[in-house]
């Protein structure tokens, strides 16, 4: 679905991300975690067609980046970003709409259809209740939720999505995961998030992988990458890695210096 | 429904320029005799008032339009026509016309060259990594603002030259024309840049949630950037030339659109430079009237009778009308 053949690329001149190759297949849910400025946000950028690799060649279903014009990207693939900023005082329903953009013709209203689209958007992320609301008199976790809906109304392919949950607390982090799951599950969503939270990405994940400093370290399942050597190598503190009793997937805990 | 309400706003709108019209076409320091409006005797000054009217709509509208994309492309709410600097470019422009070339067309021609070589150097300043960020824009727009106006203040206080005051006078803007073809200029020149702008109002929604999400729902960022600036600039650098500094339209009109039909731009870009052309036309009728028949300036005008009327919205809205 997605192919970086020995990509580097970054901002100006500098270059992050050294030498990447990988692939994506439809259907996984796959968590990129590493420390910060490990390149993982320029991985996305790269991805997305924001930043142009310096070398190398993405393909996005078999179609060279180079070719995909913005459009046809924002069809495939839509992006939830950590947080986002709203100028002006859109209502929830004005927000997901705007998601049917690479839809709409350069004169046209929304139709019908996009109406539709929008609606079972906000059903799905169970924030129709919302749709009158203004966007920014929401708490973080319901913004979050329209940005969700504002993502799945381009009708995309994969979802990409940079630290969904950092603002947030516990319950709304699996609020959003349970939900993440679920368009993976059901409606075969492919899912590609940037994690800070180690545990999270173990128990949702089925794919890690593990950056550091702008290369792969590691690629798996969280059992395979999550091992206390890689950690503590990668991230350089100590730590202890145990099985989630209820999951039997890694967990990690700290240990103070 | 709300795209009913918003037509029949934008239809309420374009009755009270109507109306509004007729009636400043009216009124003026010359009285005329209702019965009497189609004799040979007043065509010369209905001529005059018919061009001051066009003119003030045009001007209105423009402004506002350089307000409600400048507001949306920087995301920035104190963006304004002037704040890239083309206020003071254009008028060192016209300072320099007016010194040394007289007066008529080259003054008007060269507040224009003024204005637009203006935007081409804060672009240029404000340019990095082949991108253009509203901060830099900004900030760049408020150096060059202040190097001119310090240049202009320069040539004024410098010059014992009569022509001075009526430099003086165009600063405090000015809708007065005498010729029909001025006015054409700057209408065909808003009317273009509105058309176009409509063409991207949809793209303008989407840079509102900034500009790498706008490009995650397919928008060229850079390139709706560029044009929408270029209209702006184009826009408000003719009407100064034309009419001089007038403030407050473009900064208000587009807020107060905003609060009456909401953020969407696919409406607001037509209730913006609709409001503006009205609001424009009601304040060159006050100023010609309040102290006929001397007369305002227009600048003066538009912040008196504004800043009381913006405030009454704000207190009256709490966000938008329309529900």
């Amino acid at each position: 679905m997605l192919h970086f053949l020995h990509v580097s690329g970054g901002y100006g001149n500098v270059e992050i991300l050294k030498d990447i190759t990988f692939s994506i297949d439809p259907g996984s849910f796959i968590g990129i975690i590493g420390p910060n400025g490990s390149g993982k946000s320029t991985l996305l950028r790269t991805a997305t067609k924001v930043l142009r690799p310096f070398k190398g060649e993405i393909y996005l279903q078999k179609k060279s980046m180079e070719d995909v014009t913005l459009k046809e990207m924002a069809r495939t693939v839509a992006v939830v970003p950590q947080d986002s900023l709203f100028t002006f005082p859109f209502k929830v329903l004005d927000v997901v709409l705007m998601g049917r953009t690479p839809y709409i013709s350069r004169l046209g209203l929304e139709s019908k259809e996009d109406l539709m689209v929008a609606f079972e958007a906000l059903e799905c992320v169970d924030a129709m209740h919302l749709r009158d609301r203004f966007i920014d008199e929401l708490s973080g976790g319901e913004r979050q939720r329209v940005i969700i809906a504002k993502a799945l109304a381009q009708k995309p392919q994969i979802l990409f999505l940079d630290e969904p949950t950092t603002h947030l607390d516990i319950s709304h982090q699996i609020e959003i995961f349970s939900l993440l799951r679920r368009l993976n599950k059901d409606a075969g969503l492919t899912i590609v998030t940037i994690l800070h939270d180690l545990n999270l990405a173990s128990e949702y994940c089925d794919d890690l992988i593990l950056l550091s400093d702008g290369a792969i370290k590691k690629r798996g399942t969280p059992k395979e990458v999550l091992d206390y050597r890689t950690i503590e190598e990668v991230y350089k503190t100590v730590v202890i890695v145990k099985e989630n009793p209820m999951t039997s997937r890694p967990h990690i805990f700290l240990v103070k210096r | 429904m709300k795209r009913v309400k918003a037509l029949n706003f934008i239809l309420t709108l374009i009755l009270c320029l109507s109306v509004l019209s007729i009636l400043s076409s009216l009124m003026g320091p010359a009285k005329i005799p209702l019965d009497q409006i189609l004799s040979n005797r007043y065509a010369d000054i209905l001529r005059l008032r018919f061009f001051r009217i066009m003119l003030a709509i045009a001007a209105g509208a423009g402004l506002s339009l350089a307000g409600v994309i400048l507001q949306g492309v920087l995301r920035n709410p104190l963006a304004e026509p002037y704040v890239l600097g083309v206020s003071s470019g254009s008028g060192l422009g016209a300072v320099i016309g007016l010194l040394f070339f007289s007066t008529g067309i080259a003054v008007n021609a060269l507040a224009f060259i003024g204005g637009g070589l203006t935007i081409v150097l804060v672009c240029s300043l404000a340019r990095v990594d082949k991108r253009l960020s509203p901060e830099n824009m900004i900030i760049s727009g408020i150096l060059v603002n202040a190097l001119f106006s310090s240049m202009l203040m320069f040539f004024i206080s410098n010059s014992y030259s009569p022509r001075i005051h009526s430099i003086i006078w165009w600063l405090l803007g000015n809708l007065q024309v005498y010729n029909g073809l001025h006015v054409a200029i700057v209408a065909v020149v808003v009317l273009a840049g509105f058309l176009v702008t409509i063409i991207f109002s949809k793209e303008l929604n989407a840079l509102s949630l900034g500009e790498e999400e706008a490009m995650h729902l397919g928008v060229d960022v850079e390139k709706v950037k560029g044009i929408l600036l270029l209209i702006s600039a184009l826009v408000t650098s003719v009407v100064v030339s034309m009419c001089g500094i007038i403030g407050f339209v473009g900064l208000m009109m587009p807020h107060l659109a905003r609060r009456l039909v909401g953020p969407d731009h696919r409406i607001l870009v037509w209730a913006s430079i609709l409001m503006g052309a009205v609001f424009l036309l009601l304040c060159d009728v006050v100023s010609r009237i309040i102290m006929a028949p001397r007369e305002l300036p227009i600048g003066v005008v538009t912040a008196f009778v504004g800043v009381p009327f913006f405030i009454y919205i704000l207190r009256r809205t709490r966000k938008v009308y329309f529900k």
